[in-house]
């Protein structure tokens, strides 16, 4: 489902609606530039965490967002990353440095809606927290995340359970 | 310098008898490729017969028209055979691949024939056929490695692509280091060969010079021209080969067609 809302596998019938646009093959770029995504397991491509986090600020649309990463450190931190990672190859990562790795990026591009897949699959009990204290005390963000940790769940303002029938039950919290 | 001795029909045959040795080690070793090695051979011997007898044909007339239609051919076989050499379902590439072909050849031939050599008739079919030639075959050869390099490293490492462009990234930023890998592995092997000519083997061109009766400099000089013309032409075609075919293969959406890679999944 995360995926149609990028783009990135086009749905066979339905349309998705995004800041008030229905999504098609020419506003999706745009709209890319709102949106941030965590994959369930990363592959953020090769190189350093350094260079791999700096990539996409390389990117004509976020060039204006490089100070951004002035907060890396920081971030960093509150993730329980230690900066030495930086320097690392990307492949040495094991999987929950790599979620909080893409998740830092996520968070550097300031964008007003992220997308996390399985974001806590891979994390421990207390960076499961500390993501989800940043998001809590986030301001302006909009995060949807596809779970199936109920630990994860509880974090939730709104829960919505989507059954095998394709019938949705929302619950407001 | 002497002329080159012709070689007699009946003295060429009994050059076939060499083959003993290769088929008696394949027997020996029970090397099961000599039904290849019969079919390639035939195949050599009468594609050779038939490219020399219309080679004749064409040099005796030596008209610059047909001469050019002899390169179109060319580059049209040169054009199938890359849709075959490619592990990729690229029929619709075909217009794309000719140009690129066409580019990356007659660039570095054009160079050859008029700064370089300052032929009187630029289109002559003494230079023009085996210069063409010599550097279609490269150009074949690299837009084979730069385009399943590129579609195939797309396909298998479509979540890192998928990401970039998740992050933002328009088709071009997020297809550059694809882009750039291709460029440089199809690139490599005319580097690497540049960088060991003349050491570790005597090159196909500059033999051939020496063999007709001219003298080694000329011969050198040939060479060196036709290897940066080669190199020119490699990056050109592959440049071109990548960029005009991006378009029929991505959706509006930055994804690639699945049908681009035919042989995935």
């Amino acid at each position: 489902m995360l995926r149609c809302i990028l783009g990135l596998v086009v749905p066979d019938s339905g349309s998705i609606s995004i800041l008030g646009e229905s999504i098609n093959g020419h506003n999706i770029w745009k709209i890319r530039h709102h949106l941030a995504y965590v994959a369930q397991e990363p592959d953020l491509g090769t190189g350093t965490v350094r260079e791999i986090i700096e990539k996409p600020f390389s990117y004509r649309a976020n060039l204006k967002l490089r100070d951004n990463l002035g907060r890396l450190p920081s971030l960093m931190e509150r993730f329980n990353l230690s900066s030495g990672l930086l320097d690392k190859q990307m492949s040495s990562l094991s999987g929950g440095e790599k979620q909080r790795i893409a998740l830092v990026t996520a968070i550097l591009l300031d964008r007003s809606i992220v997308l996390l897949d399985e974001a806590s699959s891979a994390l421990d009990k207390e960076n499961k927290q500390a993501v989800a204290d940043y998001f809590k005390q986030a301001q302006n963000i909009t995060v949807l995340s596809v779970a199936h940790d109920v630990e994860w769940l509880g974090f939730a303002t709104r829960v919505v359970d989507i059954c095998e029938h394709n019938s949705i039950f929302g619950a407001e919290k | 310098m002497k002329q080159i001795i012709d070689v007699s029909l009946w003295s060429l045959a009994g050059g076939y008898l060499l083959l003993i040795f290769p088929l008696a080690i394949l027997l020996y070793q029970r090397v099961r490729i000599l039904k290849e090695t019969a079919t390639a051979v035939i195949r050599m011997t009468l594609q050779l017969l038939f490219v020399g007898l219309y080679l004749q044909v064409v040099f005796k007339l030596n008209n610059p028209f047909l001469n050019l239609a002899w390169v179109a051919i060319m580059v049209i076989v040169a054009d199938l055979s890359i849709l075959r050499g490619c592990k990729l379902n690229i029929k619709r590439f075909l217009l794309p691949l000719f140009i690129a072909l066409i580019a990356g050849t007659a660039i570095p031939v054009l160079a050859f024939v008029g700064p370089i050599l300052r032929l009187p008739d630029w289109f002559d079919a003494q230079y023009v056929i085996p210069l063409a030639g010599m550097i279609l075959g490269n150009c074949l050869r690299a837009d084979i490695i730069g385009l399943n390099n590129f579609y195939q490293s797309i396909g298998t490492n479509q979540k890192a692509y998928h990401q970039s462009l998740a992050y933002g990234a328009a088709l071009i930023e997020a297809l550059n280091p694809y882009f750039r890998e291709a460029l440089r592995a199809s690139l490599t092997p005319t580097i690497a060969s540049m960088a060991t000519i003349g050491l570790v083997a005597l090159p196909g061109m500059m033999t051939g010079v020496i063999l007709a009766g001219a003298d080694p400099f000329t011969a050198i000089k040939y060479q060196i021209a036709i290897m940066i013309a080669i190199f020119s032409g490699t990056a050109i075609t592959v440049f071109l080969a990548i960029r005009l075919t991006i378009h029929s293969s991505f959706n509006a959406y930055g994804t690639l067609n699945p049908n681009v890679l035919n042989t995935y999944k």
